[in-house]
């Protein structure tokens, strides 16, 4: 971390550059290269004619960005620094969004808001609603993207120095003003950062786009539909065109992280405090009630209301049904829960994710260190971190699978020989997970460890402490907020990731995402209901007990 | 210069050294021990297919005791993520797979033309109907999936022929698979486009034709009374029958549109004595039998009843349009075009 260890920082960006560019950057390059080859230049000005569908996929990825900000910074506020009550509860449900697989999220938004039968059309009258086209699927993916704002915004506040707000405080400043005018600032590059983050989930999703943008009238293509139309195509033709659009979503992710960077420079103060005294939370006073109101009607709109169509979902024995007792059923719970091979796969599922998680947060953190440490290489760092984030699940799966469906030999002086066999193991499906949400991890270490200063670690080192030793003291304890948000964000995200787990997982076993997409495009969406209940259930019992064991409110960890 | 310094230059050099000497290879991944070309079959069978997990796992005791040597590996996902995937792995010169058993005939025709498939005439095709059968033993029909109209039990009347969805009297709403994402909404296109000519899909588009992703999304839609009738898989309306739907089957006068589902073991396989056993299981009686029971499927065994107390083979043949040799054609090679021509349709 400090700048007087030059070589040790070398051999930690070659340590981290060569698991990342190898697993991610350079099969998914070669792909590109392979499409991109043949047809040369001369594909411009057909990538014109595809103006609708990049001009959709900016449209919805912004408007989801602006809905989770708008939403989000606000909440993120007045879970974690008002004295609203039952804060914990809400933030673990507005963390659900994440825990839900977006198709299924749109599924429950379809039978709430699709035009002629959906719920909310029946009760309000025809065609109130109508959830198809561009405006639905910002909406959804907005929805869906809440708790990468908010998780990230929450973190910020958590570690924002409460050292600030007495100051202001003492010079005069009310309550709420020093609240808005200190700290709200300070959170903002976390916040925006979260919006960012957003933006390229959106742009890079297929299933909520797919779901409610085929039967728009006339279709909403994004780029991403277009690209699995394109590989669907197949042949080389297909491949190259579904390259050149593949190409100018990568070019969203550093176009998207200079804005960021542009917006949140007047928050980037350095906070010297190690521990301060703990933030005093706002009284809300009077209009407590009314933001418990507030908040209580959002959560409920936006987060229990389609959770509870899919609930109805798991419950009905035909889609979209009138509502009657009698055609309400259990057998698709029994049906799904029942079978071993679900307890299989979900046991897998964690497994995976739980691993992915851990090696997000770790490749996430190095990466923000070298971006720290290296001034003039480190928004290369970043960039080849966050590259892979906006690639499209199919494309990356289809690099990951061109580049290793053959056994890679690293033969040393024809004598020793090292084989990398990755083709239908698990490993794979690890590989493509980290690859795609180290996002996740190097973005909100970046943003927590840009507020850090240098002095702390200094301080450590002066004390004695070995380079390792300081950095394990000083920042490190600082940053486990924003880590532990990541590894949340990322775990819920692998475990019910659809699109790439159904490409590249081993024959003969299955994951969560595999039993999914099954269950979804045959057996009846039903029985893809039940099972991300089932998960639900799991992620909130599974916070409640983490809560419980390590006996603090409930909150972001 | 120190010695510690001297120490790190010479490590850094034999590094340099060690890595400059290491060569690297890439091969397709070893077979199994054994590779019996002739005998009882034996060693590891790898198939990648479309058939359902519930169809696999009534499969695999079958497999287990006519092949009992033979472990078969099942990749098991929709068939254009199957066929996704198959072209990654040939782009990368590693089929993993000895046998290919998805529901997309375009495919396989394309397949075979590029030299991929090995042929193989099991002895149980003989009983199969003609018009099923290539001449050539590149591949064999396995099963057989139906493009039928449905509608629910208490909606308006449904249309009575495919026809009727784009002109006509009948004035209702259908959904539709996409063509452009869905490989059985696009032998149903090429069909119909083939049949009705270009008029077809922008008579559809004027209609209000609700095109969903795929078969699943075209029977929610039927079922939750946001569409009045649907294009759909005869398997998708009987399993949902099944489950308490209220969904309804029409046969439609012009001809339904069979979707052969067949199996082709690969030039590249490693092991074909015991991928043509594992061929041969799947057309025997008591394969296909699993086929229609589990499948909801026809079987090709003209023995066999259909699924569900539907007619077999030879009669759905009859209601159904003929496969030719011209629809594989067009398929394969204006499938393209037949695309272009349905988005270009369905984008005004």
């Amino acid at each position: 971390m400090s700048a007087a260890a030059p070589k040790s920082q070398w051999l930690g960006l070659g340590l981290w550059l060569v698991p990342v560019l190898c697993f991610s950057v350079l099969p998914v390059a070669a792909l590109l290269w392979r499409g991109l080859g043949p047809t040369g230049t001369g594909g411009l000005d057909w990538l014109l004619a595809e103006g609708g569908a990049l001009g959709n996929t900016l449209l919805i990825a912004t408007g989801a960005a602006v809905l989770a900000f708008v939403l989000g910074a606000p909440l993120a506020l007045v879970l974690q620094r008002t004295d609203l009550p039952l804060r914990g509860a809400f933030t673990v449900l507005f963390t659900l969004p994440s825990a839900v697989p977006a198709f299924i999220w749109g599924m429950g938004w379809l039978s709430l808001a699709s035009p002629r039968a959906g719920y909310l059309n029946r009760l309000l009258g025809d065609d109130t609603f109508d959830i198809y086209g561009p405006a639905g699927i910002a909406f959804v993916e907005g929805v869906s993207g809440l708790p990468l704002v908010l998780l990230a915004g929450a973190a910020a506040l958590r570690r924002v120095d409460p050292a600030m707000e007495e100051a202001a405080r003492v010079c005069g400043a009310s309550t709420p003003r020093a609240l808005l005018t200190t700290t709200l600032p300070l959170a903002l590059p976390s916040l925006l950062s979260g919006a960012v983050m957003v933006f390229l989930m959106a742009a890079s999703s297929f299933g909520v786009p797919y779901l409610l943008g085929v039967s728009a009238s006339p279709p909403t293509r994004v780029l991403t539909t277009r690209i699995y139309e394109l590989v669907l195509m197949g042949g080389d033709e297909g491949l190259a065109r579904a390259a050149q659009l593949a190409t100018s979503l990568l070019l969203l992710a550093p176009m998207a992280m200079l804005v960021t960077w542009a917006l949140g420079r007047a928050g980037r103060v350095r906070l010297s405090a190690g521990k301060g005294l703990s933030s005093r939370p706002f009284p809300l006073g009077r209009a407590r009630g009314l933001v418990l109101g507030a908040v209580s009607m959002t959560a409920a709109v936006l987060v229990l209301l389609p959770l509870g169509a899919i609930l109805l979902t798991s419950l009905q024995r035909s889609f979209g049904a009138a509502l009657t007792w009698e055609t309400l059923t259990l057998t698709h719970w029994a049906g799904v829960l029942l079978e071993p091979r679900t307890l299989h796969a979900t046991g897998r599922s964690l497994l995976l994710a739980a691993g992915a998680g851990v090696l997000v947060c770790g490749l996430g953190l190095a990466a923000a260190v070298l971006r720290r440490g290296l001034r003039r290489l480190g928004p290369g760092v970043e960039a080849l971190a966050v590259w892979p984030y906006a690639v499209p699940g199919t494309v990356l799966a289809l690099a990951l699978l061109l580049a290793f469906s053959r056994d890679l030999r690293f033969i040393l002086l024809d004598r020793v020989a090292f084989v990398l066999a990755l083709a239908h193991t698990p490993w794979l499906l690890l590989i493509a997970y980290v690859a795609k949400y180290l996002a996740l991890g190097a973005r909100n270490s970046e943003e927590a460890l840009a507020q850090l200063d240098a002095s702390l670690t200094e301080a450590a080192r002066v004390s004695g402490a070995g380079p390792w030793r300081a950095f394990v003291d000083a920042p490190l304890p600082l940053l486990r907020p924003a880590l532990t948000a990541a590894f949340v964000l990322a775990f819920l995200a692998c475990a019910t990731e659809i699109t790439m787990s159904v490409l590249l997982v081993p024959a003969g076993t299955e994951v969560l995402g595999t039993l999914l997409f099954e269950l979804q495009s045959y057996a009846d969406p039903a029985a893809a209901a039940v099972l991300a209940c089932a998960f639900i259930a799991l992620v909130v019992v599974g916070q409640a007990l983490l809560a419980l064991l390590t006996r603090r409110p409930l909150d972001t960890r | 210069m120190s010695l510690p310094m001297l120490l790190r230059a010479a490590g850094v050099a034999a590094a340099l050294v060690l890595l400059a000497a290491c060569r690297i290879e890439s091969a397709a991944p070893a077979a199994g021990p054994t590779l019996a070309r002739e005998g009882t079959p034996s060693g590891d069978v790898w198939v990648y297919t479309s058939m359902y997990r519930h169809v696999l796992d009534a499969l695999e005791p079958l497999l287990k005791a006519r092949l009992p040597d033979v472990r078969v590996h099942w990749y098991q996902a929709g068939s254009e993520k199957v066929a996704s995937r198959l072209e990654a792995e040939r782009a990368a010169g590693a089929i993993r797979a000895d046998l290919l058993a998805t529901s997309d005939p375009f495919l396989y025709e394309r397949l075979a033309r590029e030299g991929a498939l090995l042929r193989y005439a099991s002895p149980n095709v003989l009983r199969v109907p003609r018009a099923l059968v290539d001449l050539d033993a590149r591949y064999a029909a396995l099963r057989l999936s139906t493009m039928v109209l449905v509608h629910r039990q208490d909606g308006p009347p449904p249309p009575t022929s495919f026809a009727a969805l784009a002109e006509g009297p009948w004035t209702g709403r259908v959904a539709i698979g996409d063509p452009l994402t869905s490989g059985t909404a696009f032998t149903w296109a090429v069909f119909c486009d083939a049949k009705y000519g270009e008029s077809f899909f922008p008579g559809l588009r004027q209609r209000g034709a609700i095109v969903a992703g795929g078969n699943a999304a075209v029977l929610q839609k039927v079922e939750s009374g946001e569409a009045d009738a649907g294009v759909l898989l005869l398997e998708n309306a009987l399993a949902a029958q099944a489950r308490g739907s209220p969904i309804q089957v029409v046969w439609p006068t012009d001809g339904a549109v069979v979707i052969p589902g067949p199996a082709a073991l690969f030039a590249t396989t490693p092991n074909p004595v015991a991928a043509k056993a594992v061929v041969d299981v799947l057309l025997s009686p008591e394969g296909q039998r699993i086929i229609v029971e589990k499948g909801d499927m026809h079987a090709v065994d003209p023995r066999l009843a259909g699924p569900r107390g539907e007619a077999g083979v030879s009669e759905l043949l009859e209601r159904a349009r003929p496969w030719t040799p011209e629809l594989l054609e067009r398929g394969l090679t204006q499938g393209g075009a037949v695309k272009e021509r349905f988005r270009q349709a369905f984008s005004q």
